[in-house]
């Protein structure tokens, strides 16, 4: 019963940095992935309302299931906390608005919003989780930006197609690599033996991602280079529309994926003994048999929108 | 003002913006669900251009309403700690039934509904929005679940200093919960009903587009004069629930006579209304009416805000009446803090809804052509924007 509490809990965490993860990274390096900025977001759009709702779900499930590890959580992390529902609301209003309006002062100050709101949103998490590894906020801010970037570069590289965000793609890499991995053991000298380990691991899950990023396609390059331009795009330099360039680019994503999961991993892992409330049995009686109709709500998302972006979408 | 005052007041701005949004969320989507299933089962063009319409002035409306949501959602463990402490199952439970069942769902499906416009089959399409509209009403029963708690107690025992789930039963049934839901969602469809009416006034007189606008008139008025005697009905069976200890303040009492005001003032129109809607010429001719239904659009947001401050204000100084103090549940941080917080929020809130207000009466007013919403082609040309 506790072990099925918190196994939903993680469950929820862990989801959200795997999902919304790839948005914020996106709206992190919105002015670096594409000429068209209304494409970059369509990669993002039918996805980021489904991801945020998964860190809205363990924050009601932390309040039914454990208050007293809640009380300690936002105790702790109250002000890293404040920071992230902040920028948050920034940057989903500028995802909201940017689109209703054509003038370009407006959306330049939308696109602002965006990109200040998913980089505060990616720090705060670097903020919050630093906080329960003892005190290392701001050098995990650093890892936790990085793997933000990564994973939303990644996920713009599946979704466009295009060269840009794939030179994106191997910058951050190399930067995370360089900067997050260190900051990462910096940020945890209280607890080596849990620190070291995790930073070990995402050191070879970046380096698995290098060699899936890194390869140009020689093949590919024209066919991307072909879409693009019907799409309007000027920046299809390395593009890799081959089945074999996909199926590369379905690594790296796994890849990135695998590495932000060393955010919530380090903040379980710090996280300190918890008690589950007496009476948690009702919402564990609810929340179990959802899981599947969340996951196949989920997976339609993604079957439905596993295409290029075409075209500009609603926001 | 002291840190418990500062948590209050960021409540009840993050509350009553969420509120004053998602009233018309409620109330709309099931008209636009209504609307586009007439549209899928032999329907004309008119009804798919109205699902288009009414249902971008919906999702402009939904982005507040997510957002306010999302704060609403945290602010439990950010400022109220003493709540989730001493009532983990009571209150807990239906909040987090509340994002599971309904703010997840809901959200995930109205992703697909917007962006799947073109690429889902219409039936499909269909199914999504009325997903949505069902998971807003589950949305709203848990929320008053938790909040009906708040007000009027039921199927707990104490154990120690906590409170524990006696009876799930009683907790989910709860009167102080099931009253309020049907009184908000008839306020939800008064408050749709009269926005659809006064908005669709406004073009009539302006001569654009008769059949649409007809037909939207028609439904929205037909909406509010349903829905105008449940809505004080509704109101009036609750008053055995509602608290005023140490005499009525004025702010109660003040919101409790202008709730009742406006809706005197929403029966009349909703009347005539009733009169009129047989006789399709005599409803377009009255020119003096469809001024009239533009200038009654306010009015249900008055009288829900109005509402909502005398149902929470009431219950002072209890946040669980008579079980649990407002000051004791309070998280006792420092006032410098409480105040970042709130004045961060404040100004966030300030100009989202002052932008969404504005948005609303622009796309308001172009009318369906001027919705984005399920347009399969925008325009493919790059916008002129620098790249680094």
């Amino acid at each position: 019963m506790d072990t099925f509490a918190f196994f939903l809990l993680g469950f929820f965490v862990v989801g959200y940095f795997l999902l919304a993860g790839a948005d914020i990274g996106v709206g992190m390096l919105l002015p670096f992935l594409g000429r068209d900025r209304r494409l970059t977001l369509a990669a993002i759009a039918p996805f980021f309302l489904g991801n945020e709702v998964w860190l809205v779900a363990a924050a009601g499930l932390l309040t039914a299931l454990s208050p007293t590890l809640e009380a300690d959580l936002f105790g702790r992390a109250w002000g890293a906390l404040i920071v992230l529902i902040l920028a948050w609301i920034l940057r989903d209003t500028g995802l909201w608005l940017r689109g209703r309006r054509t003038g370009r002062a407006w959306r330049r100050l939308w696109d602002g919003a965006i990109v200040a709101g998913s980089w505060g949103v990616a720090a705060s998490w670097g903020l919050t989780i630093g906080v329960l590894m003892g005190g290392g906020g701001l050098l995990f801010t650093v890892t936790t930006c990085g793997l933000f970037a990564l994973h939303g570069a990644v996920f713009a590289v599946v979704r466009l197609g295009t060269g840009a965000p794939r030179a994106v793609a191997r910058w951050v890499i190399r930067a995370t690599l360089l900067a997050g991995v260190p900051c990462t053991v910096g940020a945890g000298t209280g607890d080596l033996a849990t620190t070291v380990p995790v930073a070990l691991s995402l050191a070879a899950v970046l380096a698995v991602a290098w060699i899936t990023i890194a390869r140009r396609d020689g093949t590919g390059g024209e066919n991307g280079a072909g879409r693009t331009a019907s799409a309007g795009g000027t920046d299809g330099v390395g593009g890799t529309d081959g089945a074999g360039g996909r199926a590369r680019e379905g690594w790296a994503l796994a890849a990135s994926a695998l590495a932000i999961t060393a955010v919530p991993l380090l903040g379980g892992l710090n996280l300190p003994h918890a008690s589950l409330a007496d009476d948690a049995t009702p919402t564990l009686a609810v929340a179990g048999p959802l899981i599947p109709v969340l996951l196949a709500a989920q997976a339609w998302v993604w079957w439905t929108f596993r295409g290029r972006v075409e075209r500009p979408s609603y926001l | 003002m002291s840190t418990l005052a500062l948590a209050r007041s960021l409540f009840a701005l993050t509350a009553g913006t969420h509120f004053l949004f998602v009233a018309l969320t409620l109330g709309l989507a099931t008209i636009v669900a209504i609307v586009q299933t007439r549209a899928v089962f032999g329907g004309g063009d008119a009804h798919l251009r109205m699902v288009r319409f009414w249902g971008q002035l919906y999702v402009i409306n939904y982005a507040v309403g997510i957002v306010t949501g999302l704060l609403m959602e945290f602010q439990f463990g950010l400022a109220w700690p003493g709540l989730a402490d001493r009532a983990p199952g009571v209150f807990g439970a239906p909040l987090a039934l509340e994002t599971l069942v309904a703010f997840f769902v809901e959200a995930t499906f109205l992703g697909l509904w917007i962006f799947g416009w073109d690429r889902l089959n219409r039936h499909a399409h269909l199914a999504l929005i009325w997903i949505v509209t069902l998971t807003a009403y589950a949305s709203a029963y848990f929320v008053l679940v938790a909040n009906g708690f708040l007000n009027h107690p039921v199927g707990y025992v104490r154990i120690g200093g906590a409170l524990r789930v006696d009876s799930t039963a009683a907790l989910f049934t709860n009167p102080a919960a099931l009253l309020p839901l049907a009184h908000v969602v008839s306020g939800a469809f008064l408050t749709a009903g009269f926005f659809m009416a006064g908005v669709s006034a406004w073009h009539l007189l302006r001569g654009h587009e008769p059949d649409l606008y007809r037909r939207s008139l028609r439904i929205g008025l037909s909406a509010a004069a349903l829905a105008v005697l449940p809505t004080a009905a509704f109101g009036g069976v609750q008053f055995p629930y509602a608290h005023n200890d140490g005499g009525v303040r004025p702010l109660t009492g003040l919101s409790a006579n202008l709730m009742m005001a406006a809706w005197a003032w929403m029966a009349v129109v909703a009347l005539v209304a009733l009169v009129k809607l047989p006789f399709r010429a005599w409803l377009l001719r009255g020119r003096i009416f469809l001024r009239v239904l533009p200038a009654t659009l306010p009015l249900p947001y008055v009288a829900m805000l109005a509402g909502w401050i005398y149902r929470e204000t009431g219950r002072q100084p209890w946040m669980i009446y008579g079980v649990l103090r407002t000051e004791d549940a309070v998280r006792p941080i420092g006032h410098g803090a409480m105040l970042a917080a709130s004045t961060g929020v404040t100004v966030l809130f300030a100009a989202l809804v002052l932008v969404n207000v504005t948005l609303l009466r622009r796309y308001a007013r172009l009318g369906p052509d001027g919705a984005a919403l399920g347009h399969a082609e925008l325009p493919a040309r790059p916008e002129p924007v620098p790249s680094f």
